[in-house]
């Protein structure tokens, strides 16, 4: 009975609030816009104070960020910086799609490489891999790096020493053409050759 | 027991729902409706307008609400809400808003209930006035969080590189393409790629080459200083940062063939989790930060593969299609999206993490470099569709594609921020 009696309490308080909130036809517009500011649930009118995230205030420089630690290029290469393309012998050669095997017919092309080094034993050089555009960026970066290890391998399978050897991958962020045809992509699909003398870093 | 329950259950009944917070429209639900809702224009400032535009934009673009043209209202901007004025047109939820204009913008908005015919929110809000954009995405922020219970990405942004005048740079945009700023710009011959968010959204990560050397870099923008966060032999590209923020994911090249390290940023202690000759590369952490999806092509084609956080259990989830690849872990956690070759294009799809419904989303153009919004809803993606490749970004349904970047800018690598 106790119970039953808390029940109908509990109903009834709960009704008397209820019934404020759901009968409004009957009030005037005035009451009720009145009433619906106050019946607002959380915590009434909130004021807030600013519109603005955090990440707004502090960021957004709009000049430009040099490097921490900015190298100009001359002092990268040692003391003695030569740089130049011994465009006779060191020229690029190129790759199947998709592949980072040595061609056949690049291969004359890289003996001829691997004898000017040994003859020249000052002589460092460094080994551009480089894609076409298809595929996705990384996937090229990964791809160009294949292409120009494959090439130091086999240089190093002739007899050049790997410490005279840098490579870096490019993918396909610098091509030479830019046209989506297959005389540009096979252009683009390369190992490129940059010597030079004194060392580098 | 019974007569216990059965008070307990009236209250839950008579309480008004303000307290138990009701849902108008529940996202997690397969069977969505739209929900009928009326934005008028803001009254007082003529910048009102602007304003109640840039709401009822951001509202539309979630394909969570319908509108009605507002000729067909019956009530204007300036007159107080009555439910019978929007019942009959069908419409449940109402905002109307003020705005003044003083040394600060001042808007309040007022949310209305026309079923159950009451107010449910009135907020007040202020912003300098050149952030008008930014106050207005708040305004859709809190209206979207009182009707679904979620946050959505009205104040979220998308970093990209570009290329601009021959250099590379990061820029920053809201995710709806205004504001666009540049960020970092470096020396001419150097490359960017693809930038990351740690979860917190504080700070940005990204590969860079410079002076032949590829590097893990790191934009911390409590104080806008950039870090080198790993450089090493080879080509080295960084993937997504553990959600504890304490370990990025990369793939470097260092020890032959690329393969994928986890590095404690602080330490620097690098952890090998992949040994194969293949390539391993564009690694995903999950949510839920213990599994990685990444790519591999061992089975002689790219495809995805996913692993422990530990490098164990290494299995293939795509086994559709020759070239899939640039996968994106989405932060509701059970899908992914990735690009995948069709034909000769490439285009994006979504799978399932367990490598089941597989979905394509794109048809038109080269369609690569997907990023999920932090509330998994959204993806923006690089296309070039239109001619130059640009920013777009869609629902994850494949809906609303659009191009957000500005047309003469070439860009790639979109990063939706998390917050």
């Amino acid at each position: 009975m106790k119970q039953f009696v808390t029940t109908i309490l509990i109903f009834t308080l709960l009704a008397g609030c209820a019934q404020r909130m759901m009968s409004p036809t009957e009030k005037t517009q005035e009451q009720m816009a009145k009433e619906t500011t106050e019946a607002i649930p959380e915590k009434g009118v909130e004021e807030k104070e600013e519109g603005i995230t955090p990440f707004d205030q502090e960021m957004v420089k709009e000049e430009e960020m040099e490097l921490a630690k900015t190298v100009p290029p001359s002092e990268t290469y040692g003391k003695k910086e030569i740089i130049f393309e011994i465009e006779d012998i060191l020229k690029d050669i190129h790759f199947d799609f998709d592949k980072y095997d040595i061609r056949e017919e690049d291969k004359p092309l890289l003996k001829k490489v691997a004898d000017w080094m040994v003859q020249n034993t000052g002589t460092q050089i460094l080994i551009e891999g480089h894609c076409d555009e298809r595929g996705t960026n990384e996937y090229n970066l990964a791809l160009a790096d294949k292409r120009a290890k494959a090439t130091e391998d086999y240089l190093v399978s002739l007899g050049v020493t790997s410490s005279r050897i840098e490579l870096i991958s490019y993918g396909e962020e610098k091509p030479l053409c830019n046209e989506p045809v297959e005389s540009c992509w096979s252009e683009n699909r390369r190992s490129h050759f940059i010597s030079f003398e004194g060392g580098v870093d | 027991m019974r007569q216990v329950l059965i008070p307990i259950l009236a209250l839950f009944i008579l309480i008004p729902s303000s307290l138990a917070a009701k849902i108008y429209i529940d996202i997690t639900s397969p069977a969505l409706r739209q929900l009928p809702i009326a934005i008028q224009d803001f009254k007082g400032h003529p910048s009102g307008k602007e304003i109640s535009e840039i709401v009822r934009a951001d509202l539309e673009y979630t394909g969570l609400f319908s509108f009605i043209d507002e000729e067909a209202y019956l009530e204007s901007p300036e007159e107080p809400f009555h439910p019978e004025n929007w019942k009959p047109l069908g419409i449940e939820i109402v905002v109307k808003g003020t705005v003044v204009m003083g040394e600060l913008l001042f808007a309040t908005i007022s949310l209305y209930d026309a079923i159950e015919v009451k107010g449910i929110l009135k907020k007040r809000y202020s912003a300098k006035k050149d952030l008008l954009r930014t106050l207005s995405h708040e305004i859709s922020k809190t209206i979207y969080e009182k009707v679904t219970g979620q946050k959505g990405i009205f104040t979220t942004k998308i970093a990209f590189v570009s290329k601009d005048r021959d250099r590379k740079a990061i820029y920053i945009m809201d995710w709806d393409g205004h504001r666009i700023r540049r960020i970092l710009g470096i020396r001419k011959d150097a490359l960017i790629m693809t930038p990351h968010w740690s979860s917190d959204g504080g700070k940005l990560v990204y590969s860079s080459e410079r002076n032949r050397k590829w590097g893990v870099y790191m934009i911390n923008f409590s104080n806008m200083r950039e870090y080198l966060a790993y450089s090493s032999e080879g080509t080295n590209l960084t993937g997504d940062f553990t959600p504890d923020g304490n370990y990025l994911t990369l793939s470097s090249s260092k020890q032959g063939s690329p393969d994928i390290y986890l590095l404690h940023i602080k330490t620097k202690v690098l952890s090998r989790l992949t040994y194969s000759s293949g390539i391993e590369i564009s690694p995903s952490v999950s949510p839920e930060g213990n599994e990685i999806v990444f790519f591999f092509d061992r089975a002689g084609t790219p495809q995805l593969y996913m692993m422990n956080i530990d490098g164990n259990n290494p299995r293939r989830i795509t086994y559709d299609g020759s070239y899939n690849t640039s996968p994106d872990w989405s932060p509701s956690g059970n899908r992914i999206v990735f690009c995948g070759r069709i034909g000769k294009k490439m285009q994006l799809f979504t799978i399932r993490s367990d490598g089941t419904d597989l979905v394509q989303l794109t048809y038109d153009g080269n369609n690569e470099a997907p990023s999920f919004s932090p509330d998994g809803r959204f993806i923006a993606f690089t296309s070039d569709r239109e001619g130059t490749k640009g920013i777009f970004i869609m629902r994850t349904n494949g809906e609303g594609q659009q191009r957000v970047s500005p047309k003469n800018l070439r860009v790639f690598g979109p990063a939706w921020s998390p917050r």
